[in-house]
């Protein structure tokens, strides 16, 4: 258990499915209580990367490390989430028949031997779930079924069942895809409330919410890291603008500059030409 | 709240009292014949629990509980037809055979067969569970996985003879705890061993489902992927519930076989593992009175119906499972639990206020979208 040096670190990492390589020698690293964004094109390998590095994807070559534990590209899920690594998939991905308070219930009692399930939680974890459930807005909810929510409370439940765990690393993939302008601010704020205390990687096609909450942007482009850098840098990059010009040049033009984050279809660009 | 969810507690609690207090004085009213048939049918019951245990709350549609009841029903018999017989069991004789074989020499203790009865179709259970669930095989491959199991277990029975008595099975059994089995004393005291071990296994699953582990298993059937990206096991937790599942229908086996006095490879097949199916389907499965509640309906119906239709009693088990599935996809106690919203929404609908209402409700959060 160090603490010093990355919370995650990915070197030559390959991943390659009929021959295509998604990911392609990658390096990666994200430091201790650092807000990262990731972005790329569709294609880039972004949700491959979050696959690797939770144990969904087995990589055919390279090393991972995660918070001391070494070829943590081996370890099962379940292994790797015990360890404190916490990912949020693109569809809100949370039990629909259970009430919100019960799948919070359910996310805190990871630890607990399977006998210890047969009872009730304790008070600590009872009270980390009424907390959990403010912090994400939905204490009011507590006894409603999951499956009834509307998009947004789904993706903020889902946040909230990874935060009631208490993770060191939280992987977020797309957090407010689907979301009103309202939904996408509280989930900005929500998002880096949660990273005062814990290593976040965001994954986020969304420019505008970038810009708004980013402090470090990494660039992925057919499995490779492109760049990495400030928002301003990265979406100065003359390979970065290539990239996306060169897939969606013509999109580019009739994109108004006022309230661009608002439509779901300036998703894949930067902005700095429309800007600026 | 507190009080209203007190006093349905309450409520519930004296139900489960008094219907197993009546169950209990059902021997002071019954003749012996109906006695008996309730007996079975309560064995059926626990059977029914143990399928909804996995089908209604993890979600795992197993078409091989006739097979773990099965297994449970030839443990006890072996050991009845070893206490019922003086030398070797008779369909031994028949197949040329003059010693007892190995297997059979520690079911001449009861305790040993009724653990047996237990112990053998949860391991079966357990490994089958393990190896399909780590390979992440999943719905309805993971049923039809398990009738295969079923069909080749009772195409093994059958074909060794000396061994199990083949097609015919375990017959003659005559006596159980050095007492004459048919005895109506004998039969009472089965069953109201069966009425012990049905409160005795609704109350373990009901705690089961209502702690934070069976939640777990209505998270795997929502979301099995979420639910190894929160740090669990499900291959471990199937494999668990699975098994326990096997040694519940085990147990109903091994209360069975007593009360009828006879096992054949029949009642370890495929049919009596859809049967079991049908009568949580009807039933009502994910709520464990549901399944209860089916196997006992069902088999009176079936008993009432055979008797008066003989012939096409089987076709009206098939329609009674088309008509469940398409008419009440929730069963029956789905269906009551329903009904009273459904009598609300009906004569709300009447009244146009009220679906003007129900409209706004509606437009909210589209308009907040735009």
């Amino acid at each position: 258990m160090q603490s010093t040096g990355p919370i995650l670190e990915l070197k030559g990492v390959t991943v390659s499915f009929d021959g295509f390589r998604v990911l392609d020698d990658l390096d990666f690293s994200i430091g201790r209580g650092e807000l990262r964004f990731l972005i790329g094109p569709n294609g880039a390998g972004k949700t491959t990367l979050l696959d690797c590095m939770t144990g969904r994807t087995h990589p055919d070559r390279g090393q991972i490390w995660f918070d001391g534990l070494a070829n943590a590209q081996r370890r099962p899920e379940h292994v790797l989430v015990q360890r404190g690594i916490a990912r949020k998939f693109q569809t809100p991905a949370i039990f629909n028949s259970l009430t919100v308070a019960e799948n919070l219930e359910t996310a805190i009692s990871f630890r607990d031997p399977t006998a210890r399930l047969l009872r009730p939680l304790s008070t600590i974890q009872q009270e980390r779930v009424v907390a959990t459930m403010s912090t994400i807005g939905l204490e009011r909810r507590a006894g409603i079924r999951a499956g009834t929510l509307s998009h947004g409370e789904q993706q903020w439940l889902e946040i909230g069942l990874l935060l009631v765990q208490d993770p060191k690393l939280l992987l977020l993939d797309e957090p407010i895809a689907g979301m009103t302008r309202r939904e996408r601010d509280r989930t900005g704020e929500l998002v880096q409330a949660i990273a005062r205390e814990r290593s976040v990687l965001v994954v986020e096609h969304d420019m505008e919410f970038v810009r708004r909450y980013a402090a470090t942007v990494s660039v992925l482009h057919a499995g490779k890291l492109l760049m990495e850098g400030s928002i301003d840098q990265v979406q100065r990059d003359p390979r970065v603008i290539q990239v996306y010009l060169g897939r969606a040049a013509v999109a580019t033009k009739p994109q108004s500059t006022v309230g661009g984050s608002l439509q779901p279809q300036s998703t894949t660009l930067p902005a700095p030409y429309t800007r600026r | 709240m507190i009080s209203s969810s007190r006093a349905r507690s309450a409520w519930y609690w004296a139900t489960v009292a008094i219907v197993t207090g009546l169950l209990l004085l059902a021997p002071l009213v019954l003749p012996s014949f109906r006695l008996n048939l309730l007996g079975r049918f309560l064995a059926y019951a626990i059977v029914a629990i143990a399928l909804d245990l996995i089908w209604g709350y993890a979600g795992l549609l197993s078409l091989g509980h006739g097979l773990f009841f099965g297994l449970g029903a030839y443990a006890m018999a072996m050991y009845l037809k070893l206490a019922s017989s003086n030398e070797l069991p008779d369909f031994m004789t028949w197949s040329g055979r003059d010693t007892l074989p190995l297997f059979w020499l520690p079911f001449r203790s009861p305790v040993f067969a009724i653990g047996a009865a237990l112990v053998v179709p949860a391991l079966l259970a357990a490994i089958l569970g393990y190896l399909v669930f780590r390979s992440r095989i999943q719905g309805v491959y993971f049923s039809i996985i398990t009738q295969a199991l079923t069909l080749i277990v009772s195409i093994l029975f059958i074909g060794q003879q000396s061994l199990t008595g083949g097609t015919n099975g375990i017959t003659d059994l005559s006596k159980i705890f050095g007492l004459p089995r048919t005895a109506a004393r004998v039969q009472t005291g089965l069953y109201l061993a069966t009425v012990v071990c049905l409160l005795g296994v609704y109350l373990l699953c009901r705690w089961i489902v209502s702690s934070r582990f069976g939640r777990l298993l209505v998270a795997m059937r929502d979301n099995e992927a979420r639910v190894r990206m929160l740090g669990y096991n499900p291959v471990v937790l199937k494999t668990l519930v699975f098994a326990l599942s096997a040694a519940i229908a085990g147990l109903a086996g091994a209360l069975f076989v007593p009360q009828v006095g006879i096992i054949s490879p029949s009642a370890l097949g495929v049919v009596p593992s859809v049967e079991i199916v049908i009568w949580v389907a009807v039933g009502g499965r994910g709520l464990l009175v549901g399944a209860v509640l089916g196997a006992l309906l069902v088999n009176w119906g079936k008993t009432v119906f055979s008797e008066s239709f003989p012939n096409i009693w089987n076709y009206g088990y098939g329609a009674l499972l088309i008509a469940t599935v398409v008419l009440f996809p929730e069963g029956l106690t789905g269906f009551l639990i329903r009904l009273p919203a459904w009598w609300q929404q009906r004569t709300h609908r009447a009244d146009p206020e009220s679906r003007m209402h129900n409209v706004e409700l509606v437009a909210t959060p589209d308009s907040s979208e735009m």
